[in-house]
This record gives C-alpha cells, structure tokens and sequence, in this order.
C-alpha cells in the first residue's frame, strides 16, 4: 500500500498533533485522577515519570523514519519530478517535527505538572 | 541630553497601574524580561528593515548570497537560537513566578479574594478573626502572599501591576497568585476581564504594610 | 446527441457561444447568477460595506477614548460598539474578503472556468449578507450583542444577557459561518481536481498552494466554534448546563472551543494574505519566488502548528505550567515558518530588479508593519509577559499589527495589483501614494502608543478611565492617529472609483506577470478561457502574452460549446492528468431560495418560534435535493471528446469526480464538530466544578445495542446498493432506509426518556446532545437512502452513473460510526463518573 502524496507532505506534523493531544491529555486525566494527591504546587512523580517515557518514545520516533527516509533516498531516484517535489517537502516538514517535538513537550520534564 | 531622555521615558512608564514601574520581585522580573525582549525585538527589526531597504536599493548586494542561503539563514539560523533560548528563559521564570519570587511554601501569607459584579472582597484565612474588606486589600510587605482567586458569577481577572501578572477569577474554580510587596505602600489594582458595564469601575486597592502594622490594619488583636 | 458539437470558426464567435452559456442573465436574472466571477466581486464589494461600517464603530471607540471620562458613550453603548467592532471586522470583513478574492481569482490562476460548485457559491453569498445583516440591523435596533467578540460564558449566558443580543451574535455568525465552511470545501476540490492539464502538485502558482492550506484550516477550525455556538445557544434557551459551574458545566469549555477556533483564525486571515504576496512580489522583483518548496513546506508547518497554541489566549486561566509549555512552545515555533516566508521573499527581491510600484509600496507597509505585530506576538507567547500583557492595550496594539499588517496592507497591496484585471483599467495614481503614506502613519500613530499605554496599566474594553492614570495623552494621539487613518482610507476609495470612472485601458497582461489570470482580455470574460490551457512548468512562469491570444482563438482543450452546458475539466490530484469532464449545472434561483429557507431557520431560532424551525429545516433539506435535479442524466454518456483528438467521460461517471470529494471534506467537518462535542464532554469530567452528577439516568444495554446493529446493517446495504448499481439496488436501499429509521426513533427514544432532565447536569446534557447528533444523522441517512430509491426507480442511476450512490455510501458508513460512538458514550462517561470520586 502507497501513501497518498498529499498525506506524505502532512505526515510529519500529523504525528506532531497526535503526539499533542497524547501530551495534553495524558498530563490533564493524569493530574485529574491524581486527585487530592497533588497540593496546589504539588509533584507526582509517577504521572511524570510517564510523561517522561512518552518524551523519549516520541522523539525516537521522530527521528527514526527520517533518517530511514534518507537512506532509502539515498539508494533510489524518484520516478518523476512530482515524487520527486513530494519527498523533498514531506521531508523537510518531517525534520521539522522532528525538531518540534522535544522542543514542544520537554517541558514535562521539570515544569509544575499540576495545579496552580 | 540622553540622560534627559532616559529620564523622560521612565517618568513615562510610571504609574499606578503601570507594569514597567514594578515594587515586587515577580513584577520586576516580569519588566526585565519585557525589556530585554525590547532590545532584541529593535535589533531583529532594524536587521529585517535594513536588509529589505539594502536588497530594494542595491540590487546587486544580495545577489552573491544564493536564495537557499538567504532563507536558511535568515528563516532558521536567525530566529531559532533565540527562539529557544527565550522560551527557555521563560519557563524558568515561569516556575519562579509560580512560587511568588522563590520563597518556601509555608511562608505563605494566604488571602482570599473573591470577584463579584463590580466589586472585590478579600478575606484572610490565617487570622483567627478572618475578617472581610471590600475594595481593600491588607498584605504585609515583604512577605509572599498567596491570593486564592474566584468568582460568584461571571469572569474576572485579578491584576496588580506593580506586583505580578494577573490570574483569572472563574466561577466554580479556585485559582492562585503569588506575589510580594517590597516596601510598605498602596498599590492600585483593578480586573482585567471585561464582566459588563461595570468593569471599567472595578477597581481595588492593594494595602502593604509593615509587619508589624499588619495586624492594626486588620482591625484585629495581633496574632500570637 | 451529447457529442453533437461544432468549433465555432473565429474567436469572436467563440466568445459569444460560450458567453450565452456562461453570461450573468439581465433583469432578474442577476439573482440566478452563480458565476465566480459575479459572486466573488459581491463577496468583496460586500465584505468593503462591512469593513466601512466596521472602521465606523472604531471611530466612536476613538472618540468615546480620546479623553478620560468622555460622556460621548455610556458602558453599554460602548460594549455594543467594541463586540461589534470586532465581530464585523474577524467575520463580516476578513474572511469573506479572501474568500471573495479567491472566488474570484483561484479559477483564474488554475486555468480552468469555474469554481467546482458554483451553486454553492452563489449560496455561500446569500447566507453571509443574510447572516451579516441580521447582525447590522441588530446593531442599528440597539440589541447588538455586547460581551465582547469573544463571547466569554457566563457573562454572555442567559443569567447575565438576558436579552436577545447574545442570541444574535450565536446565531449570525453561525449563518455566516455556512458561507465559509461551504467556501472551504469548495476551495479545496477546486484545487485538487479543476486545475489546468499538466498542472502536477509541483506546477501550481503558490497562491493555490496558500488557499489549499488555508481552506483545509477552515474546515478543521470553524465546527469547533458552530460547536460551540451551538452548545451555547441551547443553554441560552433550554437551559442545557454546559457552561454553567453550578450543573456541572464550565465556562472554560467555551473558551477552549472558542479559541481552539480563534487562533488559527489569525492564520487563516494571515495566509491568504501571505499568498497574494507570494503571487505579487516576485513580479515586481522580475524574478520568480525564491524557496517554493521550503515555502509549501513552512506553510503546512504553520497550519498545523496553529492549532496547538490556542491556549497562549488562556494563560491566565489557573492551567498547570507544563501544560502551558506546550502551547507556549508552539507559539514560538510557529513564527519559525512565519520567517522562513520573510526571508524567501527578502531573497526573492535581492536576486530580482525590483521596480517600484502602489503596489509594492503597500508590501514594504505590510513589512514594517508586520514585523512589529510579529516581534510583539513572541513576546505574548512567553507566559511571564502574558501574565502581565494579557487583556491590556498591549494586545490590542499587537492584534492590529497583526491583523492590519499582515491582512489589510497586502490586501491593498492585492486590490491595487488586481483592479486592473477586475476592471480592465489601469489606475491613474494621483491619489494612491498619499492614500498610503496616510494609511501608513495613521495606523503606526495610533497603535504603536498603544503598547505602552496597555504596559501602563490599560486593560482593554474600559469606556473610561482614571484621568491622574497618565494614560490620557497616550490615548489622545492613537485618536488622533486614527483619524488620519480612516481619511487615507476615504482617499483609497476615492482612487478605486476615480479608476473605475478614468483608468486607461489597457491591452493584456499590465504587470509583466507569468500567471495565468493574466492570460485572458480584462474585464475577464464570464468563462474565463475560451479554451482550456495545458501546461507544462511551474504556473507563475508562463507567457500570458503567448498563451492568451492562442486560448482566445480555441487552440487549448474543451475550446467549444456542448449541449448549451457549462463544461470544464478534472484532473488527477497529484499528477494533473485530465481524467474526466465536469459538466457543471446550469445558473438556478435555487441558491437564493435555499438561503432564504435557511435564514427562515435561523431566525425562527432567534425570536423563538419554535415551531416553524422544523418546517424551516425540512425546507431546506428538501431544497438541497432538489438541486441535484439539474445535473441527473437518464442515459449514459460515454466518452465526450475534449479536443486535440482526446475523449473523457462525463464526471457522473468518472469513479471520484469533485462532489465525491466534496462529501469526503463535509464528513470531516462534521467529525471535527463530533469530535469536539465527544472531547468537550471529557472535559467536563476533567475540569468542571460539581461533578459527579447524582444520576446519569438508565439506559440499559438493548436500545443502544439495537441502534448500533441497525446502523451497521444500514451501513452495509447501502454499499451493497452501491455495489451492484443496478435493479436490486432498490431492495439493499430500502434496508438502508429502514436500519436508519430503527436507529433514528432508538436514539430519539433514548434521549426523551431514558435520561434525566438534561437541564439537570452538563454530564446529562453531553449525553443528550450526543444522541440528538446521531439521531439527525441517522434521519438524514434515512432521507438519503429514500432519495437514492427515488432516483434509481427514476432511471438516473445505472452501473456506471452510480455517483449518487456512492456518495451516499459514505453517508451511511459516517452516520453508522457516528451512531456507534453515540452508542457507546454514556457507558464511558458512567464508567469515568462513578470510579473517580477519591
């Protein structure tokens, strides 16, 4: 099965907004089920470490098809100058969630997690 | 000259009500990060209006740089260390605002502050008598306070200036500020959230005083 | 019959063949016109009216804020007059403008005649000066709505606007907002399947690629807030609690919704602005745009990055801090792409010869402008300064950088570029520079003060303020600013009609440009191109001046008149390969009848007579029905030839012809909305103060458990129906029919008796919300399905003109999932209620 041209030139920042919605909503269920565990400046360790988790996974996973992507570039020429326009844009919107990504989320790794 | 000047834009800034003329730790902080973003955000401009006036009236001048770099350079190699270096920044101070300045949570001097149409009431729960004031608030200078914020009925927003930034007063939630007066004085503080015709009259005053005037202002035996 | 066509001999007599085809017909007739070319200079002359009226009320916010405790306006006044300010500006103004503008150009651009559904155009209109001028009369009848262009709950709720002003904002602008989702699909399917042959992904003019991208935020960003809207409006007048804290509501559900709306508005209103600078300068500069594939790939960045940062609106709201980063991140990351386009266009002129120009002149304003609105909104997206900044004059004077710089000083850029194609005149430029050096230092006088009197202290919608707050001079010369401002503004107008009245003519092609709207006489005429263009490099280097005079002459494709119908081509998305013939419906009254029979909707809704809304909607789903009497064809065509020795089947029976798409882009909206109703809910859980509710109510396993079997049946006859095309088709629809039917009275049945008064928590609302939405689409796949018995026992339908099968298929399946998770929700919410309570 191909991908769609146009849903290769999205796919990165479409991985970026799952990977949002992951991130938010994780940490507001998280802090929510927390419950009175957490005071008003309070820390849960255990929510954070899953976030943590989540980072690490993300960001490999941001980085891994790129650089699978380059090689495969690198052994085979695009059939036309239209795949050819595809890859190159969907490439660089790939880098550039790859970039996005830890620079989006790695603020669960020492921010107040819940409350106020 | 330019020290006339200088003073010029700084009288400029004053005020009552005015975020650049700050009298806390998270307020000051606040005006310095504004004005270092100031410098940088004159300089960024100056460079973009420069090379735009430069590439229109020399047409030669750009040329020996390709496109590719002009892009690369100017789309990312520019914007995105600063960038991250700002945000950066900011959530680290972020992290200290939310502690009103650094200070130890059970310093904490904890008031209530409750937004109604068109008026503020403050309550002080750490004081046996937990007195109410309306349109006033008593703080004690140079200690942290801890504002609980909220609503009876629409949005409001808590806003003192000079001491930190505001925090919204939503009916149905608690929300909390922490903030710190240098020095004993009067501060002016009014809502921020536009609540219907009365909003531009819900104003309040902010009242620091000497520790060990805290108390009187109060109306209230100083606590053991 | 069909292929019964004849190539008129000279140019001349082609013109007039295709012009009695496609020509707006006189009297009368004006109403029945769906032309691109007629509607989109009514959306732009329109959306003109709005901006005049708009820029009044901002005169009075000036004079009522000149002077400290001006007695000019009282706060009510003054709130009517700031909410409407805004509203009219973001709704009535900035959007139907580029919509008017792309309606108008995109066609042109692509090569091809028409926008792919010109009905649609033509309703899209309708319901926006509907829509925009029941929120004028409002305005002039003094119930205007007055809490702000952001609506904030409560204090927009029944308790604390009692009146019918909130109502009118809800219901307005929802009517207005049909014109910008109908405009969205159709800008969509336009650019993937009506460009010219040959034009491939990588040879569209940029501005395509702008609108494609801007078109695809719309359709994700408007169902939040018609949600939303909606949502509220049913608080407003059944007391459903979704924003009330004391049943379990919140009213930061409104302002995530409202925001997850707003914020990548500013984008929306942005890049189309963005694209008609993409499209202008590399002309004046005399060199192509520098960084086109960059350029694609910073502004699929910023669509998706601008949905993620809708909370930097809501910093002050009391979210946790690691939550805010996200949204602090991505609002500094999205000015990342924001430079990249900066800089290609700084590239674009310094490899080019730039020549100076009205419109050039009005790009360096939008430069200066701009970057002070950009510079400000990174300092905004940092949570510390917001803290402060937030709900001051500091926004305001950065939301007008923003808006002004980035929309208006290219728009004028554009009008000033463009007019001369509208008109076939050129401008005679007395008046044009001192228009803009007013415009230009008008604008900077009053708003760049403005930052330091919202850093002073200033918050934003105050009537009157202290006179010992020094904020007195500061305000005194934004409004002197500002008059200066709207006088430049009267001086465009001026000049626009003085080039109306006196512009020199002028033969083809005035700017030296190389894209195709060029490649046609000015005024253009209502087809556009006597023949189809084919094309084979990147569509803003071509030789309008070669390439006219050759379609003009019928030398492209499709260069001939058939059947007295509006034809043009569709083409592979990503190659550009013609693949079939659109033969487009012929001009009808029915858009305009069918927004009067919305509006009747509407404002049933709005005086609360609310027994006439269900005759109003049936109306009107019965009149959509009807519109698809004119393309029906009771025999097959076969294959039509298109010229140059090529032949293609007509699009009713091609496999994926633009109204499949289009269904495809309407299920997604509506996901968009369901989805947001389906979060929303989980929201509440999450955040709302007294929950959980005390009773969610029974309902039991067997209902939900025989809608979801119905559905799936329904489902899966309808792609049966599909499938064999033929005579049996009618029994497989007829079980489709009676599936949908089951499942519409299960869900009703569910919803009127099974639960509590959903007046009683916002948990109960979310529930009966949620089966009314699959009991309407069940309903409406019932009528489907009743439709497509009607048209196959009719003989419009054979295996290969099954299109409105198909069409329907996706109906069934989206309904079938809708249904599904209507089904399954109130089990989750039970489960989620009843577990947390620590």
């Amino acid at each position: 099965m191909t991908i769609h041209p146009i849903i290769y030139i999205i796919a990165g920042f479409l991985f970026w907004s799952a990977l949002f919605l992951l991130f938010y909503g994780v940490q507001a269920t998280g802090c929510h089920l927390a419950g009175d565990n957490v005071s008003a400046l309070g820390e849960h360790p255990v929510l954070r470490s899953v976030l943590i988790g989540l980072l690490l996974l993300s960001i490999a996973a941001g980085i891994g098809p790129f650089l699978r992507a380059r090689k495969r570039r690198a052994e085979r020429q695009p059939a036309d100058d239209t795949a050819q326009f595809v890859r190159e844009v969907g490439g660089y919107v790939w880098l550039a969630a790859a970039i996005a990504i830890p620079f989006s989320f790695g603020g669960v790794a020492w921010l107040t997690l819940c409350g106020t | 000259m330019l020290f006339g000047l200088g003073a010029t834009l700084l009288a400029g800034c004053t005020g009552d009500l005015s975020a650049l003329d700050p009298a806390g730790p998270s307020a000051a902080s606040i005006a310095r990060l504004w004005w270092v973003m100031l410098a940088a955000s004159a300089l960024l401009f100056l460079l973009v209006m420069g090379l735009l006036f430069v590439a229109i009236m020399f047409p030669h001048f750009g040329r020996r740089i390709s496109q590719r770099s002009w892009i690369l350079a100017g789309g990312l190699a520019l914007p995105i260390p600063i960038l991250f270096a700002l945000t950066f920044y900011a959530f680290w101070q972020g992290e200290y605002l939310l502690r009103g300045g650094g200070t130890e949570a059970e310093e904490l001097v904890r008031v209530e502050a409750l937004g109604t149409r068109w008026q503020w009431q403050f309550r002080y729960p750490d004081t046996a008598e937990n007195p109410t004031t309306s349109g006033v608030l008593h703080i004690p200078a140079g200690r942290t306070v801890e504002v609980a914020v909220t609503s009876t009925d629409v949005i409001h927003s808590f806003w003192i200036p000079r001491l930190a930034g505001k925090i919204d007063a939503v009916p149905g939630h608690v929300t909390y500020l922490r903030l710190r007066a240098d020095r004993p004085g009067r501060y002016g503080g009014q809502c921020a959230e536009y609540c219907g015709t009365g909003h531009a009259g819900m104003n309040f005053e902010v009242h620091a005083h000497a520790e060990e005037d805290y108390a009187a202002a109060l109306g209230i035996e100083k606590a053991p | 019959m069909t292929d019964h066509h004849e190539k008129p001999t000279s140019p001349i007599a082609l013109h007039h063949a295709l012009d009695r085809i496609w020509g707006t017909k006189s009297g009368w007739g004006r109403l029945a016109t769906v032309n691109h070319n007629v509607v989109g200079k009514r959306f732009m002359l329109t959306a003109l009216i709005f901006f005049a009226i708009g820029g009044l009320l901002a005169m009075l916010i000036r004079t009522q804020l000149a002077s400290s405790q001006s007695a000019f306006m009282d706060a009510e006044q003054y709130a009517q007059v700031f909410t409407m300010h805004g509203s009219v500006m973001m709704f009535l103004f900035a959007i139907p403008f580029f919509e008017g503008l792309t309606i108008y150009l995109l066609p042109k651009l692509l090569g091809t005649r028409d926008l792919a559904f010109p009905r649609l155009t033509a309703y899209g209109f309708w319901c926006y000066l509907f829509g925009g001028s029941i929120l004028i009369i409002a305005l002039i009848g003094g119930v205007a709505p007055n809490s702000g262009w952001f609506m904030y709950t409560p204090l927009s709720s029944d308790i604390y606007s009692p009146g019918i002003n909130s109502d009118v904002w809800l219901l307005g602008i929802t009517f207005v907002e049909i014109s910008a989702l109908s405009a969205a699909i159709e800008i969509m399917v336009t650019i993937l399947k009506l460009r010219a042959s040959g034009m491939s992904l990588d040879r569209m003019p940029i501005f395509a690629w702008y609108m494609l991208i801007v078109a695809t935020m719309m359709l994700v960003g408007f169902p939040p807030l018609i949600l939303g809207s909606i949502l509220l409006e049913t608080e407003r007048a059944f007391g459903l609690p979704f924003f009330d804290p004391n049943r379990g509501g919140d009213p930061l559900l409104w302002q995530h919704l409202f925001w997850l709306f707003g914020h990548p508005e500013v984008y929306i209103i942005f890049l189309p602005a963005a694209g008609a600078i993409s499209t202008i300068l590399p002309v004046f500069a005399g060199t192509p745009l520098a960084g086109y594939r960059i350029i694609i790939a910073a502004l699929v960045s910023t669509a998706f990055l601008s949905f993620g940062l809708w909370v930097h609106h809501m910093y002050a709201v009391g979210i946790p801090h690691v939550a805010l980063s996200f949204f602090s991140a991505a609002s500094a990351l999205v000015a990342i792409p924001t430079a990249i386009q900066i800089f290609a266009w700084l590239a674009t002129i310094s490899h080019g010869r730039p020549r100076f120009s009205v419109p050039m002149l009005h790009i360096i304003g939008f430069f200066f402008v701009f970057v002070i609105g950009g510079l400000t909104g990174v300092m905004l997206a940092m949570v510390p300064f917001d803290w402060q900044a937030h709900d001051t004059h500091f926004v305001v004077a950065h939301l007008h950088y923003v808006l002004v710089g980035g929309f208006v000083f290219p728009m004028l850029a554009a009008a000033y570029y463009w007019l001369p194609h509208i008109t076939g005149r050129q401008p005679v430029q007395h008046l044009s520079q001192a228009a803009f050096w007013m415009i230009f230092l008008g604008f900077n006088i009053t708003f760049f003060m403005m930052h330091l009197t919202g850093l002073r202290g200033m918050p934003r919608r105050v009537f009157e303020y202290p006179p010992e707050s020094g904020w007195e001079m500061l305000n005194f010369f934004s409004s002197l600013g500002s008059f200066v401002m709207t006088m430049g503004f009267a001086l465009v107008a001026l000049d626009f009609i003085l080039l109306f009245r006196f512009g020199r003519p002028f033969r083809r092609n005035p700017w030296r440009a190389g894209t195709l709207e060029w490649a046609m006489p000015t005024p253009s005429p209502s087809y556009n191109f006597a023949s189809l263009p084919v094309i084979d490099r990147r569509a803003d280097m071509l030789d309008p001046d070669v390439l006219g005079p050759q379609l003009a002459a019928g030398k492209g494709l499709l260069g001939f008149p058939r059947d007295g119908r509006m034809e043009l081509l569709a083409v592979d998305i990503v190659t550009g390969k013609p693949e079939h013939v659109v033969r487009l419906p012929r001009q009808s009254f029915m858009p305009l009848w069918t927004a009067i029979g919305t509006g009747f909707f509407f404002l049933s809704l709005l005086f609360k007579f609310y027994w006439v809304t269900p005759f109003a909607l049936a109306s009107v789903v019965f009149m959509f029905l009807l519109w698809s009497r004119d393309t029906a064809e009771k025999d097959d065509l076969g294959n039509l030839p298109i010229g140059n020795g090529q032949e293609l089947p007509p699009h009713i029976e091609a496999e994926r012809p633009p109204s499949w798409w289009a269904m495809v882009f309407a299920l997604v909206a509506d996901a968009t909305a369901y989805i947001s109703l389906l979060f929303g809910s989980l929201f509440l859980w999450i955040s709302a103060p007294n929950w959980p509710p005390q009773d969610i109510g029974q309902i039991g396993l067997l209902g939900p458990a025989i809608a979801a079997v119905s559905l799936v049946l329904a489902a899966w006859s309808g792609r049966q129906a599909s499938a064999g095309g033929g005579k049996g088709a009618v029994g497989w629809l007829s079980l489709t029919t009676v599936g949908h039917l089951i499942a519409t009275t299960v869900f009703l049945w569910l919803a009127l008796t099974a639960l509590p008064s959903p007046r009683s928590h916002a948990a109960v609302a979310s529930i009966f919300v949620v089966f009314i939405y699959a009991a309407m689409h069940s309903g409406l796949g019932a009528v489907f399905a009743g439709y497509g018995i009607w048209r196959v026992r009719s003989g419009f339908v054979s295996p290969r003109r099954n299109l409105d099968l198909r069409i329907g298929v996706l109906w069934h399946g989206f309904a079938a999932m809708v249904g599904l998770a209507a089904a399954g929700f109130p089990f989750v919410l039970a489960s989620l209620t009843s577990e947390v309570s620590p």
